[in-house]
């Protein structure tokens, strides 16, 4: 009984260092790659680790959602626009400006640490130190989450299907071509 | 895992993304970092949800991802629409309103 | 050796492991890869039969030559000593990074796909009637919640193999073929998904198990037979899970006669892989439109059989159909033209997608007319 609790606790670390080593090594090339197509597939490898990590959290729904939506459909609009747009950076981080933006960089840095250093100070905390799934049944199934949304959120819910649909027209908007010729069949 | 680790990992994770959005130029690797941002925050909201056995997180995760996609598609159709007119993907050359 | 019983008992993590992976060499080693070699030859011989030629039919082991069935280890051999060429200008990690991305994410998605009856563990020589099994073991690599959810998610990973393939290339056919390959796959899976969406509404279930088990072995206890929405549902996730195989007549990203496709700079062992992802792909869809409408495993009157024979009888019977519906694929494959770029676009949104909503709108009034 003990081998196998301890070789599943052992299990659990082992794919959680491998999860959020993809997820951070992942974010850490996608913002220093300088060939976008690059840092796309760099960001699909942090969005696949990262759900993982949700799986782990017993959130099956958002982890699938993860990546049918971010890695299947947004990640694939943004190299589809990379290959029209595509242009290869001489210098990804322009001079102009540098000093400010080094600062806020330093100012978010000293942010991140605190927080982090707080977090893990304060880590027995009981809301910080929880590590088991919740007893409560169905938790992160598809029939408990789409229950939540259809009973108590049903509002939100139906507001960003509103949102959603702008953002549609909007980028068709955007993205239309205006033809010169008027006598030609408007699209 | 304890969910101190979730909660590092995730603050990790936005402070990548709050640097690529501070230092790069690149609209569309500015855009990435926005989402991986996002991303971070849906991570923290679902550590939580667990921790405190409450589903609610799970709903706000995916109000969140919708979110996202909406801002990457409205995002996305500026770039595109920026690139036509002005034949440039850099954020410091979009700068007509500048004075 | 206590420990030993303890860890690959019934229900224990060694059980469940060793499980795991005999059923994945059976079903996508064994299975899969298998049919999908063979359909590799299947298509040229079938293609031969339908223009009046004889296809290859030479390949054999000594006097053994059964139509030249071994045709497809030969063009494995050949592939394997191929030069395996990447353009000067190309970017090497993305290059090879692109099959791999190709023929993973079809392999992935069978793992949600139920090939048979459970099987009784410890009970195997004795009749069992299905659901009265006390150890069950599903037929099935992964029994998930999420199921066809799953399989959209990691299908639609499969974009990036032909995008990326078209990019990295540095050909402008190339790329050409990568983007019509991203925007016709983004665009048909929409459609896929709302066509299922009904039969969701019909099953209260995402779990491909579960959906099997709901319906029936005769023909009118199919899925496809539910109900109007339901027959609907079957023809567009037919054609829109076709699209998403980039096969004739939606092979646009390809199009041999006018841009080579995404692949134009790929040989050897790189480019087999493309041409064994997009077998899988077939295999993979027929597999999950088998399970969604047509009844999956399910086999009349064989649970009196002894639970071996049951087990072994149902398989067949799926493979059956998978195989059937594989045949289906390719006959269509060589039947209709390439349709034009635009046309394509105008049958994925303005003619399937507003029909699949509709179709939802209908599947959920008639659950409610039902019940």
């Amino acid at each position: 009984m003990n081998l196998a609790a301890h070789s599943a606790s052992m299990a659990e670390t082992i794919v959680f260092a491998i999860l959020s080593a993809g997820v951070l090594v992942g974010g850490l090339l996608t913002v220093t790659r300088r060939n976008p197509v690059s840092a796309v597939m760099c960001l699909v490898l942090t969005f696949a680790a990262l759900a993982g990590l949700f799986a782990t959290l017993s959130a099956h729904f958002l982890a699938v959602l993860q990546i049918l939506v971010y890695a299947g459909a947004v990640m694939v609009l943004f190299i589809f626009v990379v290959m029209m747009v595509n242009r290869e950076e001489s210098t990804p981080i322009a001079r102009q400006g540098l000093v400010t933006r080094a600062a806020g960089v330093l100012a978010a840095g000293y942010v991140f640490y605190r927080v982090a250093w707080l977090v893990s100070h304060e880590r027995t905390l009981p809301l910080l130190a929880a590590s088991a799934t919740p007893p409560v049944k169905d938790f992160g199934t598809v029939s408990a989450v789409g229950a939540l949304l259809f009973a108590d959120f049903l509002f939100p819910f139906e507001a960003i299907s509103l949102l959603l649909l702008l953002a549609v027209v909007g980028g068709v908007m955007l993205t239309r071509h205006v033809r010169e010729d008027h006598s030609s069949r408007v699209s | 895992m304890p969910t101190y680790a979730y909660i590092l990992v995730s603050l990790a994770l936005f402070f990548v993304g709050a640097a690529g959005v501070l230092l790069r130029r690149n609209v569309l690797i500015v855009l990435m970092s926005v989402e991986m941002q996002l991303a971070a925050g849906t991570l923290a909201l679902l550590s939580f949800s667990r921790a405190l056995g409450d589903q609610k997180g799970h709903v706000f995760a995916f109000f969140v991802m919708a979110l996202a996609a909406a801002e990457a598609a409205v995002g996305l159709a500026i770039v595109v629409s920026v690139f036509r007119t002005r034949r440039t993907a850099s954020l410091d050359e979009v700068n007509g309103l500048k004075g | 050796m206590p420990q030993t019983t303890q860890l690959f008992g019934y229900g224990q993590l060694g059980f469940g492991i060793a499980a795991a992976i005999i059923k994945i060499l059976v079903f996508v080693v064994l299975f899969a890869m298998g049919l999908a070699s063979l359909l590799t030859w299947l298509e040229r011989r079938q293609s031969a039969m339908m223009q009046d030629r004889l296809g290859p039919n030479r390949a054999n082991l000594g006097r053994w030559r059964a139509w030249g069935l071994l045709h497809f280890v030969a063009d494995a051999l050949k592939m394997m000593f191929k030069e395996d060429f990447i353009p000067p200008k190309a970017n090497r990690f993305l290059f090879t990074l692109a099959p791999i991305l190709a023929l993973a994410p079809p392999l992935i998605v069978l793992a949600i796909i139920p090939f048979g009856a459970p099987l009784c563990w410890g009970h195997m020589r004795e009749a069992v009637p299905l659901g009265t099994c006390a150890q069950p073991v599903d037929l099935q690599i992964a029994r998930l919640d999420v199921g066809v959810l799953f399989y959209f998610a990691f299908a639609s990973l499969s974009i990036y193999g032909a995008t990326l393939a078209g990019w990295a290339s540095y050909n402008k056919w190339a790329l050409m073929g990568g983007m019509r390959a991203a925007s016709q796959m983004i665009s048909y899976e929409v459609t896929m998904g709302m066509a299922v969406l009904a039969m969701f509404v019909c099953y209260g279930t995402l779990e491909p198990g579960a959906m099997v088990a709901q319906q029936g072995p005769a023909p009118w206890q199919w899925g496809i037979l539910r109900g109007i929405p339901h027959f609907i549902a079957f023809f567009l996730f037919f054609a829109a899970s076709f699209a998403e195989t980039k096969r004739t007549p939606f092979d646009i990203p390809e199009g041999e006669s006018e841009i080579v496709g995404y692949f134009v700079e790929y040989s050897g062992l790189r480019f087999g892989m493309f041409y064994l992802g997009e077998f899988l792909e077939v295999i993979g869809s027929s597999a999950l439109m088998v399970t969604i409408f047509l009844g999956g495993w399910q086999i009349w009157g064989a649970s009196v059989l002894p639970n071996w024979a049951h087990v072994l009888l149902s398989m067949l019977v799926w493979g059956a159909k998978v195989f059937l519906f594989c045949g289906l694929q390719l006959l269509v494959r060589w039947t209709l033209p390439r349709f034009r770029a635009d046309q394509l676009m105008r049958l994925g949104w303005q003619r399937l997608l507003p029909i699949s909503i509709a179709n939802v709108v209908l599947a959920a009034c008639w659950q409610m007319w039902i019940h």
